[in-house]
């Protein structure tokens, strides 16, 4: 998010957030994402839309810059990292490797996949 | 809108849940109990008594709350969702049709005193015969079902009050001789006793003052009925020789003989074969609802629910569960159909008490009138106690209940899953939690943003791409004045000493920091350029005290793969001093 963020307020561009998604969804559950979205976009001082993507890696569009997550390889990313990686986006893409002090505790990744 | 009267006062209460309790169980469980505990059997319904009383707190909370749906099954659906619904639907229609089944086998004993006839033969003809009743419909009469509460209260408060002046003291000897394990194993086994005490729960939208009426006719009514089975209880065991009673199918009718003569044996007879007649018809009825109300939510196949346009009854849902019914009957023991029945009521009791902590949490419209005290206490007393009871009831208990979760969780994923789509208000409690979560660690990763930020680079970086990793960090650390740092780093082979000469600044690297500086001019961000040489780049980076770093208190921890085709900036994080830092790889397609 701050690399995003960042490169997107220098550049007076809009920041699109991508969720892959491919579950069959409840009112209930479009209503939490809808919120988490909403929170989630308050965060950045840039203008932010969401997209939904399929989850096996449909691309929307193509973006000028493509910022994703790496993928670690602990058994957890192995077993809960379930977003697409857009391979070939066709775009300058960043990589952000998040500290392992960072990584979200196991726990809440397994919630994380379950319910999201 | 219709809405229903509340007119129902604490008497009422207390009588439905009082009715609801006392059935047939009180003339069979406590030989089956006594064996496993010895005169402990007293304190077995003592315990079980307070063990039922978070689950009938927890479902009375959901029925106030929820009024129109009725029924521990739809709570627990509600709440956590089809795959716990699932699990609770088929526990309460097996610990129902084994309560029906218990009642039969335990209750002809009693009839057979009269006549002289075979056990098995009659206990599966009177399931035929209720079958058939439940099939064609035939009412219900409250008024016959509270005549029958009537005579049975009689008979027994005449055998405990009768009986208790020949209660003998040596006849409680070795009271715990049994241990703390046979008195658990006794107190899941009488467990079933007093499920009757959830079904305040359907009527508790017609209760007046609810948050008074329904706690107090719950602990009332349970209160009464624990007096009554242990005073009975008592009476069994302090009226009879050790071991006598144990063994016997009809441990009221021997403990009658010995105190109250043939009047008390006739008066124990008719109360008994009332109960088995009435517990096993509701055993029945009640039962062949929950494949009917989880065929109506799709959880299982739709013709449970068709109703026969003939009889006005759900007629496949009453003839799979009477099948269920007549299996039992003939080929289980009566003491594995008791402790079974027990152990899948405890298994739904322990659901229920998970599903208010479900809707309490949840985010919604859940907001009942009577709210369980002590909450989330008892209900986590409830859940504990409950497991605690069904590790410790042995083998077939244990077995039965991962038996039906595990076919339930099968049934789910074949049948259910591709079918029905809806989730339970924990599931959504949790997302909102784990996204909550994952807001504030993002906010606190945004908030604290670095203010120095490495770029580490290797010779063979194009200037292009050089500019445009100082440019994203530049980016980064620019809103809060902040600094880059990039560092070229040099690798010259093994065989090369690392002399003064190696560390000589060349054309290449004046050239390098002549264009940081002027892209530092041209960003307005403060940026200082700086050459590393090493033996082994990649070991340089991710050493904490590489030569470039440690001045300004960088330690790079990632180890950086420089295969030169795809990566050409490497990974650098300073956790130290800038916790928000991340490390960057730009790739190039």
């Amino acid at each position: 998010m701050t690399v995003a963020e960042a490169v997107t307020v220098a550049n007076d561009a809009t920041l699109s957030l991508w969720y892959p998604t491919d579950r069959k969804t409840t009112d209930q559950y479009e209503r939490t994402v809808a919120d988490y979205q909403a929170a989630i976009s308050e965060l950045v001082a840039a203008p932010v839309h969401t997209q939904r993507v399929r989850a096996d890696g449909g691309q929307p569009s193509v973006p000028d810059l493509l910022v994703r997550r790496g993928a670690d390889e602990t058994l957890r990313s192995v077993l809960f990292d379930g977003g697409p990686t857009f391979p070939t986006p066709g775009c300058t893409t960043v990589t952000v490797y998040t500290h392992e002090s960072r990584h979200p505790p196991l726990a809440r990744r397994l919630f994380e996949y379950v319910t999201f | 809108m219709k809405t229903l009267e509340r007119d129902l006062g604490l008497p009422s209460v207390l009588a439905i849940s009082i009715g609801a309790m006392v059935g047939s169980g009180i003339f069979i469980l406590p030989a089956l109990a006594l064996e496993i505990a010895g005169p402990a059997v007293i304190l077995a319904y003592l315990f079980a008594g307070l063990l039922v009383v978070p689950a009938a707190l927890s479902k009375s909370e959901m029925a106030t709350a929820m009024p129109e749906a009725g029924g521990t099954y739809i709570y627990i659906e509600r709440g956590m969702g089809p795959l716990l619904g699932t699990i609770a639907g088929v526990g309460t229609w097996f610990s129902l049709s084994f309560k029906g089944a218990l009642a039969l086998v335990g209750g002809v004993p009693y009839l057979l005193l009269l006549f002289d006839l075979p056990l098995q033969p009659v206990a599966l003809g009177l399931a035929a015969v209720l079958i058939l009743v439940n099939l064609l419909g035939a009412e219900q009469t409250g008024r016959l079902q509270v005549g029958i509460v009537v005579v049975m209260l009689a008979a027994l408060g005449w055998f405990a009050a009768g009986s208790v002046g020949s209660v003998q003291s040596p006849n409680y000897r070795g009271f715990f001789d049994s241990g703390v394990g046979g008195l658990v194993a006794a107190t899941g086994l009488v467990f079933v006793s007093y499920a009757g005490v959830t079904k305040v729960a359907s009527v508790a939208e017609e209760v007046e003052d609810p948050g008074r009426n329904i706690p107090l006719g719950i602990l009332g009514s349970l209160a009464f009925t624990t007096a009554l089975y242990v005073g009975v209880v008592i009476v069994i065991v302090g009226v009879t020789e050790p071991g006598t009673v144990a063994d016997s199918l009809t441990p009221v009718a021997v403990a009658a003989e010995a105190t109250l003569g043939q009047f008390g044996v006739i008066a124990v007879i008719v109360a008994a074969v009332l109960a088995l007649v009435s517990t096993a018809n509701a055993g029945i009825l009640s039962s062949s609802r929950y494949p009917f109300a989880m065929s109506r939510d799709d959880l299982a196949p739709p013709s449970l629910s068709t109703v026969s346009e003939r009889f006005g009854t759900p007629v496949a849902s009453i003839t799979l569960t009477g099948a269920v019914l007549l299996v039992l009957v003939a080929f289980v023991p009566i003491l594995d159909i008791a402790k079974l029945a027990s152990a899948f009521q405890i298994l739904v009791f322990c659901l229920v008490n998970v599903a208010v902590v479900a809707f309490r949490e949840g985010d919604n419209d859940y907001d009942p009138e009577f709210t369980a005290p002590l909450y989330p206490w008892v209900q986590v007393f409830g859940v504990v106690a409950g497991l605690l009871l069904l590790t410790q009831m042995g083998t077939v208990p244990l077995v039965g209940a991962v038996v039906i979760t595990v076919g339930s969780v099968g049934w789910y994923a074949l049948y259910v899953r591709p079918r029905v789509s809806r989730e339970g208000e924990a599931r959504d409690a949790v997302r909102r939690r784990v996204g909550r979560e994952a807001v504030t660690d993002t906010e606190s990763v945004v908030n604290e943003r670095p203010t120095e930020l490495l770029v580490a680079l290797t010779k063979n970086v194009d200037e292009r791409r050089e500019r445009s990793l100082v440019e994203l960090a530049a980016d980064i650390v620019g809103p809060d004045e902040g600094r880059v740092l990039a560092v070229r780093f040099e690798e010259v082979p093994d065989q090369a000493p690392l002399t003064d000469a190696v560390t000589r600044q060349t054309a290449a690297d004046r050239s390098f920091e002549a264009r940081l500086d002027d892209l530092s001019a041209e960003l307005g961000v403060e940026i200082d350029a700086d050459e590393v040489v090493s033996h082994d780049t990649s070991r340089s980076v991710s050493a904490p005290d590489c030569s470039a770093i440690p001045s300004t208190g960088w330690s790079v921890t990632r180890r950086v793969t420089c295969s030169s085709s795809t990566i050409s900036g490497t990974n650098a994080r300073a956790p130290s001093r800038s916790p928000g830092t991340r490390d960057c790889t730009r790739r190039w397609p």
